[in-house]
């Protein structure tokens, strides 16, 4: 009798306590599932009264975004979810969220806002300055290359090119010295994220201060133009699918790749050649500027009780046991202040692995990833996908920019 | 008579409990959807906002005048165009050549031409990659050995639409040619040696014997055919092109989706499919109208 007793006191109380939410996230088998598997249990392990489960969502931040709208519309969304920063004004005003700042009244509130790096929050705060999101990952655009080929094609591997005048001579080298093409430039069917660090670094913008379509100005036509002839002109670019260059790249048929530094432990466990990073070119003399790319975090919880178990769940993900875990598996960079320097932490790791510094050196250039506005910004967004595309199959640069600008304009209702 | 009748109706009960499970679940997941839709076609609504916004006519009047939904329409009659070459044509070739050889290598050919119809069409997008990637795929291998330029066939606007099209031939043929095969199995032999006998040589006894006789066959494999030029290239294009390059390989179901799932305009996602359901409803009717002149047996 007491023993049922016992049980049935013991079950109670484990009823009461076991919280269960779910997380879901973009990180595929090759691109973070380690980390967020890793994660999770240790998570766990520091909080018994909480069980994570972790979803992973194919088609990236486009179709975990497709599932969690339906996911909504059925009443039943997950408790935390990765948003893209493109897609964060979507989610800022059209997904019913719990804003960060809804847990400004817990006690390790203040603690949680201070350990992040200065500045870092703004990638989840909206317009009226209020903290929506949890920045969580946060990736920058880097050169890879193979240096195998470099030294193959007479080029010194310890000093790869630094501005995209000598990526062009670079890649032109390789091309007559190995038959390889010399550079491939990531590029999605989805999104401008590595256009608008090359849009934004020659000086020009996609939208200008005012809020409007810019993408026919000289600044951008010059790199659409220098893109054009890498690919027709030169014939050092492929004009392939994403997917194709990295491929081409892994089996060390390309001889410079500007990627996601976030694939850089999935690149480095992949590559059987001496692959090396540098920092993302610049045009000349003229600053970088290179969009974050990467997540914030949302909660969608409605239940109070999973709502603080999502907040400890992002605390833990934020913090600097959680980002060494992150940074590690991925080639993400940290979003928590001090941990890159902590010995405790990543500083052995950044010792180490000297393929994630340029990542970490051109940190400083990072800007907003930037989402165009409006019902019809992604539309928007995919007409200049289809200039590029037009621009890379010899459509005429200026030409191209020209009407893709004036159907953006018409897009955004300027 | 009351006895009858009251058990024609117990029976007509019997008959309508057995189906009921059937037709709640078509019910809940057909027709509720359908008219659905139809509701949703005359609204603008983004799937998570709590208002629908009746908008009347306006999703037809922009569909009408949308440059990507004609070029939609359009790539779809080329998928079509190229499926119809790709699984209706071919097949019934290879299928002729299948009457004249061997039991034993029938047997071993239709096992390999039918292995690709177990893979999914997700998986085989994937293994075609491989295939395709002009740098270090297996076509850009063969060309450059043929001392030719190894040709981007999924960033071409020129080759993209034949390079979907020709994955998702590549797994359904195999499925089409059984049913070539066995539609051709039950033609009776008497008829083709008669016509033999009367003088129809190959092409003559094809255009005469085989193809009015075949006719059932084909037509419901042209039926399956539109249904994987508008539905089964989704997932190639999903995988691979995204659409692209430049709207050459979008197709109306993929521009459906598109709509409703990327760029959260589920209203008007909701007016294409509509009319698409329209248009494929009329086929459908003429179809069967038309279906007992083509299919018969007799006269001709």
């Amino acid at each position: 009798m007491r023993f049922v007793a016992l049980v049935v006191a013991a079950l109670i109380a484990t009823a009461h306590a076991q919280v269960t939410i779910e997380y879901w996230h973009i990180n595929s088998a090759t691109f973070g599932a380690q980390a967020v598997t890793q994660a999770v249990a240790a998570f766990e392990a520091e909080h018994p009264d909480i069980r994570v489960i972790e979803r992973f969502q194919e088609g990236s931040y486009g179709g975990l975004l497709t599932n969690l709208q339906a996911a909504i519309a059925a009443g039943r969304p997950p408790a935390v979810a990765q948003i893209g920063y493109n897609f964060r004004l979507f989610a800022f005003n059209e997904l019913p969220h719990v804003p960060i700042d809804t847990f400004s009244d817990r006690d390790d509130y203040a603690a949680f806002i201070d350990a992040f790096i200065p500045g870092m929050l703004r990638l989840g705060t909206d317009e009226a300055g209020v903290l929506r999101a949890v920045p969580f990952a946060v990736s920058v655009p880097m050169l890879y290359y193979n240096a195998d080929l470099f030294r193959e094609a007479g080029l010194d591997p310890d000093a790869p090119p630094a501005t995209w005048a000598e990526v062009r001579e670079a890649a032109k080298t390789i091309r007559e010295a190995t038959g390889r093409f010399g550079i491939g430039i990531q590029i999605s069917n989805s999104n401008n994220w590595v256009p608008q660090g090359l849009i934004e670094s020659n000086g020009g913008e996609i939208l200008d201060a005012e809020g409007r379509i810019a993408v026919d100005g000289p600044e951008v036509v010059e790199v659409y133009e220098f893109w054009q002839a890498l690919a027709l002109e030169d014939g050092t670019l492929p004009v392939v699918t994403d997917a194709e260059q990295e491929q081409a790249f892994l089996a060390g048929q390309l001889g410079m790749y500007i990627r996601t530094s976030a694939s850089l432990a999935n690149y480095t466990a992949q590559s059987n050649f001496d692959m090396r990073t540098a920092m993302f070119p610049t045009w000349g003399d003229k600053p970088r500027s290179i969009p974050s790319g990467g997540n914030a975090l949302f909660v969608f919880a409605s239940d109070p009780a999973e709502q603080q178990a999502a907040f400890e769940f992002m605390s833990f993900l934020v913090s600097r046991e959680g980002q060494t875990i992150w940074v590690r598996d991925t080639g993400y960079l940290p979003v928590a202040d001090g941990v890159a320097d902590d010995p405790a932490f990543l500083a052995d790791f950044f010792a180490e692995n000297p393929l994630i510094a340029p990542a970490v050196e051109q940190l400083p250039d990072a800007v907003a990833w930037l989402p165009l506005p409006g019902e019809r910004g992604f539309e928007a967004e995919q007409a200049l996908i289809g200039a590029r595309e037009a621009i890379l199959n010899g459509a005429p640069v200026a030409e191209t920019l020209t009407r893709t600008a004036a159907q953006m304009r018409e897009l955004l209702g300027q | 008579m009351p006895r009858r009748r009251s058990l024609a109706t117990r029976e007509a009960l019997t008959g309508l409990l057995l189906v009921l499970p059937a037709l709640i679940a078509l019910g809940m997941f057909i027709y509720r959807p359908l008219v659905d839709t139809f509701f949703l076609a005359f609204s603008d609504w983004n799937m998570v906002r709590s208002e629908r916004t009746y908008i009347g006519l306006a999703n037809f009047q922009e569909m009408a005048g949308s440059a990507t939904i004609r070029r939609a329409v359009v790539n779809t009659g080329w998928y079509v165009v190229w499926l119809v070459g790709l699984l209706i044509v071919f097949p019934l070739f290879v299928s002729a050549g299948f009457t004249v050889i061997g039991r034993r290598a029938r047997r071993f050919f239709s096992g390999v031409i039918f292995a690709p119809m177990v893979v999914s069409l997700g998986i085989a997008s994937i293994l075609w990659l491989w295939i395709y990637n002009p740098i270090s795929g297996l076509s850009g291998a063969i060309w450059r050995e043929l001392g030719w330029t190894p040709v981007s066939w999924l960033s071409n606007p020129a080759t993209v639409l034949g390079a979907i099209a020709l994955i998702v031939a590549w797994k359904a043929f195999g499925y089409n040619m059984m049913l070539f095969i066995a539609g051709m199995g039950t033609i009776p032999r008497e008829l083709i040696d008669a016509a033999r006998v009367d003088g129809a040589d190959g092409p003559r006894l094809w255009r005469y014997i085989v193809l009015p006789l075949l006719a059932p066959t084909v037509v419901f494999v042209l039926f399956a055919t539109l249904a994987m030029a508008t539905e089964y290239v989704f997932t190639p294009i999903h995988v691979l092109t995204g659409g692209g390059p430049t709207d050459a390989s979008t197709n109306i179901v993929f521009e459906i989706w598109r709509q409703a799932f990327r760029w959260f305009r589920v209203g008007y996602a909701s007016a294409i499919a509509l009319v698409v359901f329209a248009v494929f409803l009329t086929i459908t009717v003429v179809q069967m109208l038309g279906s007992e002149r083509v299919v018969s047996y007799e006269e001709r």
